[in-house]
């Protein structure tokens, strides 16, 4: 059975903590910048015009909850949360509010500073955002799990940071067509199109399938590894 | 299993990628006793306590806590009744002591007044708003310990608990283990160090490459190990080894009558030496 108050008291700490760690405050940020980046050009491609969203999603979705997990492990007090009353659910769920909470302000923050025009459909734009959010905190978390300290996250982001959140201008460089389709499917990508097409006015569905596909995926995944990397 | 027994520990083999770690080990502690595990770095110690406290599996065997399988230490309420100190335990370092014990105090469902006792009984009261980072490494132990021991739990593991510590920390640890321990606690503790086994254990076991040698009181250990004889030291300076028999008693009656005895003192070997003796090795 899932306990808020004991979730609630992860959260807290790790509120109170945050507020303190400048390395991750300072990280929280930059999609800001890269937003006001953004709301300086002129004519912005299709391709890249959902971008800083999914950076922003990146960068504190993906390595906030990486480096917080990681400091876990990092200063050994993780073992001490596991050999308490919290069960792994409560755990997950503790270490992700703060991301996710900090994930949705900063992108309501880019999109505003960005000017990032968007749906008129917000129920539709909130379910993209919210089940993206879970794979882009799940990947964070398996890249905790996997780093033995915060700087190793920052090492073993940058394909991620690349990858997931700078895709769409790495994409406008690639030639080979079996390549694009396949990176066609990763979740910034499937994003950015069913924002596009929801402003289009076309059906979204199958890219909302997707997205679910890889949130599932990333949760699984964030699970096994969580069960075998836990007591490192 | 027999009813004041705490944990029960039979015939258990752990292997680590097919290297054995602990061997047929087995052992129980009764409630209310302090157990020590005694052993070189590398003996197994802090494995067991791993196994214990359900944070790894065993290939073969059977541990009971309380009664029941260790593998039900996953719920949360068996969980409460146990406190588990690791030998690399870690603080929230940017948070005061405060913040570190709020956030049990709520995992445990433990009013926040509850800080205040437990930090006058590591001897920390007026500490509570220093950021950890601040502390001293014996400090910091004892805010640890006091994390451990904030809801009271019946059964405690402590791994090393005064591993690296200087003198007064370790002795100040050891006055609130007796003191937890005469209130009823049950302590499982791991150490290499034979003079706080001594100090505070009501049973030690020897662990050598995964096997228990030897376990039992340490005053019977030592009784049981020793060469039966005395040593006088005389006003002169001069030492006197005698036999624990007839024929020593009339030289010491001797001695005293001329006044030549400054002291008396048994030859019972330490828990260090009889490791040595059992073991062929050394603690360290």
């Amino acid at each position: 059975m899932i306990s808020i108050k004991r979730i609630q008291a992860v959260v807290i700490k790790d509120y109170r903590d945050l507020l303190k760690n400048a390395y991750m405050l300072s990280t929280a940020v930059i999609p800001l910048f890269f937003a006001f980046i953004f709301s300086q050009g002129e004519g912005m491609e299709t391709a890249v015009v959902f971008m800083p969203i999914t950076l922003s999603m990146v960068m504190v979705g993906s390595f906030i909850q990486a480096g917080v997990i990681a400091e876990e492990k990092e200063k050994n007090t993780l073992r001490g949360l596991l050999l308490s009353p919290l069960n792994t659910s409560e755990i997950f769920i503790g270490k992700s509010v703060l991301s996710a909470v900090l994930s949705i302000i900063m992108v309501v923050a880019v999109i505003l500073i960005g000017n990032i025009p968007m749906p008129d459909q917000t129920l539709l734009v909130t379910a993209a955002i919210l089940i993206s959010l879970v794979i882009f905190i799940s990947i964070g978390t398996i890249l905790g799990l996997v780093s033995r300290t915060v700087m190793e996250t920052s090492v073993a982001g940058i394909p991620v940071l690349f990858i997931f959140g700078m895709g769409d201008v790495f994409r406008t460089m690639i030639e080979s067509e079996w390549l694009i389709k396949v990176l066609s499917y990763l979740p910034d990508k499937q994003l950015g199109q069913l924002l596009q097409q929801l402003m289009n006015g076309q059906s979204v569905g199958e890219h909302f399938l997707v997205l679910a596909l890889w949130a599932v995926l990333s949760v699984i995944v964030t699970i096994y590894i969580f069960k075998k990397r836990r007591f490192d | 299993m027999d009813m004041s027994e705490i944990i029960n520990v039979s015939n258990v083999h752990k292997e680590f990628d097919g290297k054995r770690a602990l061997d047929d080990l087995s052992f129980s502690i009764q409630s209310g006793e302090t157990f020590g595990f005694l052993g070189p770095s590398g003996s197994g110690k802090t494995t067991t306590i791993k196994l214990l406290t359900a944070q790894e599996g065993y290939q073969s065997g059977s541990i009971q806590v309380f009664g029941r399988a260790v593998e039900d230490l996953k719920d949360p309420k068996l969980m409460r009744r146990v406190g588990v100190l690791t030998d690399n335990s870690g603080l929230y370092e940017r948070l005061t002591v405060n913040a570190n014990l709020q956030l049990y105090c709520q995992l445990y469902s433990v009013p926040y007044k509850r800080i205040e006792e437990v930090l006058h009984e590591v001897g920390l009261t007026g500490e509570e708003s220093k950021v950890v980072s601040k502390l001293s490494k014996g400090m910091r132990q004892r805010v640890i310990l006091a994390r451990t021991i904030l809801h009271k739990p019946e059964l405690l593991f402590l791994d090393e608990p005064t591993s690296a510590l200087d003198p007064v920390s370790t002795e100040r640890i050891h006055r609130i283990l007796r003191t937890l321990n005469e209130e009823g606690t049950t302590i499982f503790l791991t150490t290499h160090d034979m003079y706080e086994a001594e100090r505070i254990c009501d049973r030690v076991a020897f662990l050598n490459k995964g096997h228990i040698q030897l376990q039992g009181p340490p005053r019977e250990l030592r009784v049981s190990h020793s060469n039966s004889s005395i040593t006088l030291l005389l006003k002169d300076g001069r030492e006197q080894l005698v036999g624990n028999d007839h024929e020593g008693a009339e030289h010491i009656r001797e001695v005293i009558a001329n006044q030549q005895l400054a002291s008396v003192h048994s030859n019972e070997p330490s828990l260090g030496d009889i490791f040595a003796r059992v073991t062929g090795k050394e603690l360290f």
